[in-house]
């Protein structure tokens, strides 16, 4: 039996990758550099937030209330001042990220039902995101401690990410963000490449459809993206710890999905492009940013206004970072995820036969 | 000189003849300035919650009407259902879930201490800290207030220990408007990112279409090479930079507490080293592919240890000795330091003499690397 | 030691364990035309980048124009003017700025650049395609501008690398004229073909088999030596021994 001209042409494509080692060793590479750089360098997770303390009260209770905070473990003294103003230069050079203040009649209001006692926290706000979560953790604290007199309590609870690190957070985005790049890249790339040196043309002029020649190429493509996601999976699990909740199996199969998508839209790329500088920039821009922005990959999609929360919509990323997030810390399965899958085929399909229709029309 | 003003002649030509390379260097991270400003956002608001209210009691409606009112949550649902709740989270559907259990009014008047119950999706563990926090202090708010208001008889009386209420104050940015500090940083990447990625592909893409071998038989010096390519992107990044520094001011209307001309200064020296990093990156490289990768490699080690997400020094030291070859580092520093303390010269002169001090180097290193020998 | 624009003393080049020259020894006259011919892969292009000082030489010495390209490459390339195989052109500049381009890059004033233009595009016909870009023209225009470009600086030996290659037979026989009124004028042509006929119109030729010279002379001396009635009937006769 013949062999069908697409692994005719994907077996020739698959000789294009090897011989290139040095592309390939940085595909992979690539993801394990970004994990451990999010994992050591940008660790969003904050513990032991450094803090200057002015007691002007100087009773047990004001000691007793810092213990409680400092044993917590997510804030750390960083020194005790006499004022304000000699706790300033501290918060200045960076050494400490805000001032705790107990005033003159801590304790004394602790005793006086009537008015609550108030501690003042001073904060950076340079930094806009860690003064935040600061504020949210003193307030935690605080209502914590207060419970204890207040007649009920408040019980929170953290689903899925007990200890609550960012880490297990980030690290599946990431995967939603680079597995789309790399594949709209790699095809655009290669489409492209083709073009540029007029071998494209040269191969349609045999009895081969065009169809049969992009799915050709891009056929390794997506073995490599797969054993890409496998391997972001695989190494975050080990080296940091993040779980795999949900069945490993699915969430291969519905990565396809992405991967078809993500592989449409390179192939849309490369028919509208003539030239490989501009078809990588062009499948940067196109995919990885809008990814990374505004997909929930980092920032809180709510948080948006409304123009950008429906963009977000638009992202096919954003609904792959549902399913890998949902398999990885949430074990949710099928039944929970097959919306978010079908909308990536939608997309995919769409962007296909834009990319096709494009093809055909610059060639016919 | 001569020779290296055909060179930059050639270039121009070339770029301006490309409209999508136009397009890709000024009008995308233009665009990109405009919707991060907007995008990038700390602030945790429109959290989705749901409430299983089940006392229906005065007390309880007063608790959720405040959640509600406090205009950080979005009710999504009113469940009844106690069970059902972990639905919501499953499919994403809600962050943070507050349950009041039955006869919670009741409970509270006799002294039985019921417990509120609340849910927080873990997996945005920001959010999730700050979901609660917010809950939590509207919550004590509502309680503490409706307990001056009808004092119950029977509560327990603290025994030593009564409320303590949090007053927050914040220097510098008083309205934590991220904004603020953010987008100074954002332009600095954005001008990186874009100069990285137009010379790293820049020598390997003559060396792939040919025209680097008719260019090597001819008596061209390797730095009149090296110096007529990197001079136009100078220019188009200085540009790039101006503008994206005017969308600051004009847009977002940020202030700038010190020097225009300073920041332009060693905003220029900024634009130069990353161009060297750029051509460093494409001597190193034998395929445009490998070139966009590697550049795109640095781009993000650049990106995250800028100092734009998390400070420097509080990562690993070994980590912060890696960033000294970051150039965005340093104009990290100038950019904030201008914005928004008014740094002088005097405080800024060593990062500049940094980014110098890299940015001839990296140019020395690639022009160590660029043989005009084909093989 | 005879004034030659080129000399080859028993040159080698090797690529990892593989010998593409492999000590070879000739000298061109100034003013000649001197064909390299060979079948491909015979080491021809390896040899015409180590004249022209873009690989180092393994083994061996060359000279080029009296400079030993070996030891000062940069020297060398002054003078001389190289046209590859594959044309190499910027696509997106015309041919006019091509030209102007390169003739920038040699260090030319602008005057003399303008005037060279209007003389090398008057007599190669090439004023009608100054502002077309080199992908809209045909293979044999393109090779017009390649050359023109290859010797807008007046080098003294000029470097042609399988210029008529893929060309139809009346574009290369217009070639092969300009390069012969090239020679006249005193500059050396140094040239390599797989076309065995073309060999007829160099002065002398030689014929590279596998890294090694297998004949050296004109193409009336190797006919008398090797019997034949054509190049192309030597090339096979020395082939078969």
């Amino acid at each position: 039996m013949r062999k069908p001209k697409i692994v005719t042409i994907a077996a020739k494509e698959r000789r294009h990758i090897l011989r290139d080692p040095r592309s390939l060793v940085l595909i992979f590479l690539l993801p394990v550099v970004m994990i451990l750089l999010y994992g050591y360098a940008v660790n969003l997770d904050l513990r032991n937030i450094p803090l200057s303390v002015v007691d002007y009260d100087h009773t047990s209770s004001s000691r007793l209330v810092l213990e409680r905070m400092v044993n917590s473990g997510y804030f750390s003294v960083t020194g005790h001042y006499g004022s304000v103003a000699q706790a300033e230069p501290d918060v200045i050079a960076g050494r400490s990220f805000g001032i705790l203040v107990f005033p003159v009649n801590f304790a004394r209001d602790l005793y006086r039902p009537a008015q609550p006692a108030r501690i003042q926290l001073i904060l950076d706000g340079s930094d806009a995101n860690t003064a935040t979560i600061t504020s949210g953790y003193f307030s935690a604290f605080l209502a914590t401690l207060n419970q204890a007199g207040a007649g009920f309590s408040v019980r929170p609870r953290i689903l899925y990410n007990p200890d609550l690190e960012s880490v297990k957070f980030i690290v599946p985005g990431l995967a939603g963000v680079l597995l789309m790049m790399i594949c709209a890249l790699m095809t655009s790339v290669t489409i492209t490449r083709e073009k540029e040196f007029g071998t494209l043309e040269l191969v349609l002029t045999t009895p081969i459809q065009p169809y049969q020649v992009i799915l050709g190429k891009v056929l390794p493509y997506i073995v490599i993206a797969f054993l890409e996601c496998l391997t972001i999976v695989g190494f975050s699990h080990v080296w940091f710890g993040v779980p795999v909740s949900g069945s490993l199996f699915l969430l291969m199969g519905l990565t396809f999905g992405y991967l078809f998508c993500a592989l449409a839209i390179g192939i849309t790329i490369s028919a509208a492009v003539e030239s490989q500088q501009v078809a990588m920039s062009l499948a940067m821009v196109a995919t990885m940013l809008p990814s990374v922005m505004l997909s929930g990959f980092i920032f809180p999609v709510a948080s948006m206004p409304l123009p950008l929360r429906l963009l977000s919509g638009a992202i096919p990323a954003t609904y792959y970072l549902k399913i890998i997030r949902g398999i990885m810390l949430k074990g949710v399965g099928w039944n929970e995820l097959w919306p978010n899958f079908a909308i990536l085929i939608g997309f995919g399909v769409f962007f296909l036969l834009v990319g096709m229709k494009k093809f055909k029309t610059r060639l016919g | 000189m001569k020779v290296v003003k055909a060179i930059i002649r050639k270039e121009f030509l070339q770029v301006f003849r490309n409209p999508f390379m136009l397009r890709i260097i000024f009008v995308i991270p233009i665009v990109q300035l405009f919707v991060l400003g907007y995008a990038i956002t700390f602030d945790i608001t429109n959290i989705s919650l749901v409430v299983r209210d089940g006392d229906r009691s005065q007390t309880s409606r007063l608790l959720v009407e405040k959640i509600r009112g406090s205009g950080r949550f979005r009710i999504r649902a009113y469940e009844p259902d106690q069970q059902r709740l972990k639905w919501y989270f499953d499919n994403a559907a809600a962050q943070v879930s507050l349950a009041i259990p039955r006869d919670f009014e009741a409970d509270l008047a006799n002294g039985r201490n019921p417990a509120l119950q609340i849910l927080v999706d873990g997996v945005d563990s920001n959010t999730g800290i700050v979901a609660n926090g917010y809950i939590q202090q509207i919550v004590a708010e509502t309680m503490s207030q409706l307990e001056r208001n009808h004092p119950a008889p029977q509560m327990k009386a603290p025994a030593g220990e009564g409320r303590i209420e949090p007053k927050v104050r914040v220097w510098y940015n008083p309205d934590l408007e991220s904004r603020n500090y953010m987008l100074p940083g954002i332009v600095a990447i954005l001008v990186m990112m874009t100069t990285v990625l137009l010379t790293s592909t820049g020598i390997v893409r003559e060396r792939e279409i040919g025209t680097l071998e008719q260019l090597s038989v001819t008596p061209v010096r390797k730095w009149e090479l090296l110096l007529g390519k990197t001079i136009p992107f100078a220019v188009l990044g200085f540009f790039l930079l101006l503008l994206a520094l005017t969308v600051v001011a004009a847009w977002y209307r940020i202030p700038m507490e010190g020097s225009l001309g300073l920041l332009l200064f060693l905003g220029f020296l900024f634009v130069l080293c990353n161009l060297s990093v750029g051509l460093l990156i494409s001597t190193l490289s034998s395929t445009q592919q490998e070139a966009f990768l590697l550049a795109f490699f640095f781009i993000i080690f650049a990106i995250l240890t800028s100092g734009l997400f998390a400070p420097i020094h509080n990562m690993p030291q070994y980590i912060q000795y890696m960033t000294y070859l970051n150039p965005v580092r340093y104009f990290m520093e100038v950019v904030r330091g201008i914005y928004l303390k008014g740094s002088s010269f005097a405080y800024l002169w060593h990062q500049g003499a940094a980014l110098l001090v890299w940015g001839l180097a990296a140019f020395w290193f690639a022009s160590l690397r660029f043989r005009k020998q084909v093989s | 030691m005879a004034d030659y624009a080129v000399v080859a003393e028993k040159l080698i080049r090797t690529f990892g364990g593989f010998r593409a020259v492999d000590g070879i020894d000739f000298a061109v006259e100034r003013g000649e035309i001197f064909g390299f011919l060979g079948a491909n892969g015979a080491g021809k292009t390896t040899t015409i980048r180590i004249l022209c000082g873009l690989l180092r030489p393994s083994g061996g010495r060359c000279e080029v124009d009296g400079i030993d390209v070996g030891a000062e490459p940069e020297k060398v390339k002054r003078r001389i003017g190289y046209m590859s195989q594959k044309f190499s052109l910027y696509e997106d500049l015309t041919v006019a700025e091509n030209f102007r381009f390169f003739g920038g890059v040699y260090g030319m004033k602008n005057g003399d650049i303008v005037q060279r233009q209007m003389e090398l595009f008057g007599r190669l016909g090439l004023e009608e395609v100054e502002d077309k870009m080199p992908g809209e023209l045909p293979l044999g225009w393109k090779q017009k501008v390649a050359l023109a470009s290859a010797v807008l600086h007046r080098p003294r030996i000029v470097f042609l690398d399988e210029p008529t290659s893929g060309v139809d037979p009346i574009s290369r026989r217009t070639f092969w004229k300009l390069i012969h009124s090239l020679a006249s004028q005193g500059t050396t042509v140094f040239v390599t073909t797989h076309y065995l006929d073309e060999a007829e119109y160099c002065d002398r030729i030689s014929i590279m088999e596998a890294g090694r010279i297998a004949a050296v002379g004109s193409p009336a001396q190797l006919k008398a030596s090797y019997g034949g009635q054509s190049v192309e009937e030597v090339f096979i006769r020395l082939l078969r021994n």
